[in-house]
């Protein structure tokens, strides 16, 4: 079959003369004015014939095989990615590991605001509630944070609304203080992955109630795509009657890769 | 010369019938002049194929996304072979392994010792460190400028006082790394901890503190070390 279909039509044979057409000047014109490409023109695989055989085109790709194969493209050196970190829509770039390194880097943004904690085991602390601190009352209290809730004045944290910042956190950076007269006083973080881990511990080793010991670190809670909750939990052992108990937590900041999507 | 070439010559006073007029086309071909054997080719099979797209052949933005080979979930392209050669089809995890951190020790002290310890009096010393000092002799490490956290070793002790050890996180907001406290002379206690604190991209800084109530015995140390980083090696280093 020909590469090109002719433009008359006879009744019965399509794209042909029958043999009882007269030949004539329209039919002549129409053989070739109305000519079009027949499928067979073209190889199907980089380009293909459309519009009905009016026009011919680059092939989109259907497989790893077909349209532009990765070797048509230009040359890049190692550690090279095709896409774009110039401003604005443009052309495609050949971007460096580094360049992408740098977008993916991640980035400590203090905490301004976190889940109103209320009054929970009788705590006291900022209107913020990323800081609480219990004084008297015993036995264990959790504080429970939603992610949702966290807020940061960052720029980075805000690029895409102060309620959506909480979605680029990769971790939470938390200060714990513990005292101890006499039992075991300590302050546990969890997520809703790995169950609770204790970062601050003390206990009074002479037990005698007199004076006190106390301890303070910090630590670095990851935190999951998904993860919708944190906790923090005061373990308070002690005995009342030897007097007022002090334990404290404080969310200090977030570790947030900025890039990270919050939608 | 024409594109085409026709599926029937004729010659003069041949007759002239509908399946000779349909041969014309029914049999046509391309001619070879009909591409410019660059960007378009005429194969084998005498069929239209695109044959070899550079810059200098193509318009420009005229290859769109979808013309280009289709790739796998969660590939990019671009080369992780040596040298400079065509453009692969990459996974992320390779990618991710490019970005992935690492732990390096630290290598000698700048103008301020790594480690510091103090056994005696009160009050705060600062310690305060530039990070264009920091090294190591880890072959990944090519400049501070890869450095994303600090790892930090403190010791506190207290017989009767409260002894601290803080560092600052990026934005200055002072970060309390290791304390002891005893208020009786009868609790002499002892705390240690590790500690990785963030570095910011731009930071030039970093400070560690130690604060040593007043009270504080010559038994009560305070001890800090900056023992490593961890850095991203590939982030740029200039």
């Amino acid at each position: 079959m020909g590469v090109i279909k002719s433009g008359h039509n006879s009744a019965g044979f399509p794209n042909n003369f029958g043999a009882s057409d007269a030949v004539t000047a329209d039919a002549l014109n129409d053989h070739v004015n109305d000519s079009t490409f027949n499928t067979t023109a073209v190889d199907d695989s980089t380009i293909e014939v459309y519009d009905s055989g009016a026009k011919i085109r680059l092939k989109d790709s259907s497989s790893t095989t077909t349209g532009t194969t990765l070797a048509k493209l230009q040359y890049i050196g190692t550690n090279k990615f095709l896409g774009r970190t110039s401003a604005n829509d443009g052309v495609v770039e050949s971007v460096d590991i580094s360049a992408i390194a740098n977008l993916l880097r991640p980035k400590f943004v203090v905490g301004t605001e976190g889940t109103d904690q209320g009054s929970t085991g009788g705590s006291s602390g900022t209107t913020n509630a990323l800081s609480r601190a219990l004084v008297n009352p015993t036995g264990d209290t959790s504080f429970i944070y939603n992610l949702a809730d966290f807020r940061s004045d960052d720029s980075d944290f805000n690029a895409d609304g102060a309620t959506l910042g909480y979605k680029k956190i990769v971790g939470i950076y938390v200060t714990g203080f513990v005292q101890s007269r006499r039992n075991v006083t300590f302050i546990s973080g969890t997520n809703s992955v790995d169950g609770l881990r204790t970062f601050v511990k003390t206990r009074d080793p002479d037990g005698s109630g007199v004076g006190a010991v106390e301890s303070q670190s910090f630590t670095y809670f990851p935190v999951n795509s998904g993860q919708s909750t944190f906790e923090l939990k005061h373990f308070r052992n002690t005995d009342t009657t030897l007097g007022s108990l002090d334990t404290n937590h404080v969310i200090t900041g977030f570790a947030i890769i900025p890039n990270l999507p919050t939608s | 010369m024409a594109a085409v070439n026709t599926g029937k010559s004729f010659a003069n006073g041949e007759q002239l019938t509908a399946a000779k007029l349909n041969q014309m086309f029914g049999n046509s071909t391309f001619a070879t002049g009909a591409v410019d054997n660059s960007t378009m080719t005429i194969n084998s099979l005498g069929q239209l194929s695109v044959n070899q797209v550079t810059s200098s052949n193509i318009a420009t933005n005229a290859l769109n996304l979808d013309d280009i080979q289709q790739i796998d979930t969660n590939k990019f392209l671009g080369r992780t072979s040596s040298g400079t050669g065509d453009v692969e089809s990459v996974d992320i995890s390779a990618i991710a392994n490019l970005l992935r951190p690492k732990f390096v020790t630290a290598g000698t002290s700048g103008s301020t010792a790594l480690d510091n310890q103090i056994d005696s009096g009160t009050g705060n010393t600062d310690y305060v460190y530039n990070i264009n000092e920091f090294t190591s002799t880890d072959s990944d490490f090519g400049s501070y400028l890869q450095i994303v956290a600090v790892h930090i070793d403190c010791f506190a002790q207290s017989s009767d006082a409260l002894n601290q050890v803080y560092s600052y996180y990026p934005d200055g907001v002072q970060n309390l790394m290791c304390a002891a406290g005893a208020y009786s002379t009868a609790d002499a206690v002892q705390s240690e901890t590790n500690s990785v604190i963030p570095i910011n991209s731009s930071q030039s800084t970093f400070t560690i503190r130690h604060a040593r109530q007043s009270g504080a015995t010559s038994a009560d140390s305070t001890f800090s070390a900056i023992r490593g980083f961890t850095i991203i090696p590939n982030l740029p280093v200039s």
